[in-house]
């Protein structure tokens, strides 16, 4: 025979086959989120997407030396956005034990938000619109400028374009 | 015989996936940019994607990555939280801190550019008193993951140990790169220095290649053995004393 073809070389064809035919279909992983070659323009003058949440806030504290609490920082804002983002109550629910409710509150007093119950009770933690409102207020409202002010000291920390400077001043670190 | 050539077919999809998601994740990182003007006084040295890549790897495989808090102390420029964005971590609940300005601006230029929504934060992570947060102690921590790759303390000694230490304070499970040469003293001063409350495991070596960066660099770039720790607390209720003690 000119041409011989073994049984063993068949079944090789058959799993080289087989594997092109695996990498023709991509294995199931998830799409990529952002396209690597995205065009979308590198804008450095227009920051959209570092921005201070007021979960953030609610995180942060005056560390100032012989400040005792430090808790929860006033905030004056200059420029403040709203972007909505997807609402998930579950997500919401779970991140309830972590927020100090009456910082977020005050928090959103002093940016002129909507206005929250002093306590937060069993029953606001099913109700869909109110955790619709919270998720409003941790996560869609950024401060982009402005600043943090220590509740016992005055000392000003300011927020520039959506970044708070917490650096201490030498004679502030203990 | 079917039914193993569609065993040893579907392992070879299984590694083939995970070789395109790392390859992915590698690829999207070099988008990422270095420092402009790295300083020397805060060892800044740009994690190379092809490692930051491996790290969160190893990072998601302890399931401490996907839906997860993470802060990045000592962030520079993005480049692990960039990552870790892509590996699906909780953006809007991760935060980067560094002390330098110039790398969180080119920080922000990243996240820009890749469209991520992390929270940043400049602080010095070094002082007594420089990490501004408040203590979450009722739920959890305020971060449920810390990845980071802290000055190796070549300038600075003791710097990565401090690190560690700053970041135990704030989550329960801290990932961490520190050079191998350094690893039994790491590992013997109670797993950085926080006593029996802490457990520490070096859980993969890596090489970390570091192009000539600075002046007194004298070769093209050198490769450094680097040990991906885990710190994780033991019991969080002796978190007071791990971090005080």
């Amino acid at each position: 025979m000119k041409n011989p073809i073994s049984q063993g070389k068949v079944v090789l064809m058959l799993l080289v086959g087989c594997l092109e035919i695996f990498s023709l279909i991509p294995p199931c992983s998830r799409p990529p989120r952002i396209p690597l070659n995205s065009t979308k323009k590198y804008h450095q003058h227009a920051p959209t997407t570092v921005v201070m949440r007021l979960i953030t806030h609610n995180m942060l504290k005056s560390n100032v030396k012989g400040v005792i609490n430090g808790f929860p920082l006033r905030i004056e804002a200059e420029k403040v956005e709203v972007k909505e983002t997807e609402f998930n109550s579950e997500f919401v629910q779970n991140l309830l034990p972590k927020v100090d409710w009456p910082a977020l509150r005050g928090a959103s007093k002093e940016l002129g938000m909507d206005e929250l119950p002093e306590e937060m009770d069993e029953a606001n933690k099913t109700d869909d619109s109110f955790l619709q409102l919270v998720h409003k207020l941790l996560l869609d409202v950024h401060v982009l400028e402005g600043s943090l002010v220590c509740p016992e000291t005055g000392r000003r920390f300011p927020i520039n374009n959506g970044i708070p400077n917490m650096l201490l001043h030498e004679d502030e670190v203990a | 015989m079917t039914c193993f050539i569609r065993y040893i077919l579907l392992q070879v999809a299984g590694l083939r996936s995970q070789g395109m998601k790392l390859r992915h994740l590698e690829s999207f990182l070099s988008q990422v940019d270095g420092f402009e003007a790295p300083k020397w006084g805060l060892e800044q040295y740009l994690t190379p994607p092809h490692l930051a890549a491996r790290v969160l790897h190893c990072v998601a495989s302890y399931d401490d990555l996907e839906g997860c808090a993470v802060a990045d102390l000592g962030c520079g420029t993005g480049m692990l939280l960039a990552g870790a964005a892509l590996m699906d971590c909780d953006e809007t609940l991760s935060v980067g801190v560094d002390a330098d300005p110039d790398a969180l601006s080119t920080a922000r230029g990243n996240l820009d550019k890749l469209e991520l929504n992390f929270s940043l934060l400049q602080a010095d992570i070094v002082v007594n008193n420089g990490l501004p947060f408040r203590r979450v102690i009722s739920e959890g921590s305020n971060f449920d993951t810390v990845i980071m790759n802290p000055p190796f303390g070549t300038k600075n000694q003791g710097v990565d140990m401090l690190f560690v230490r700053r970041a135990l304070a704030f989550a329960p499970i801290v990932y961490s790169l520190h050079k191998t040469s350094t690893r039994d003293f790491l590992m013997g001063c109670g797993a950085a220095g926080c006593g029996k409350h802490v457990q520490a495991e070096v859980i993969a070596n890596m090489q970390f290649e570091i192009p000539a960066t600075y002046s007194f660099h004298k070769q093209k770039s050198v490769n450094i053995d680097v040990d991906l720790f885990r710190f994780s607390r033991r019991n969080s209720e002796d978190m007071e004393e791990a971090i005080t003690g």
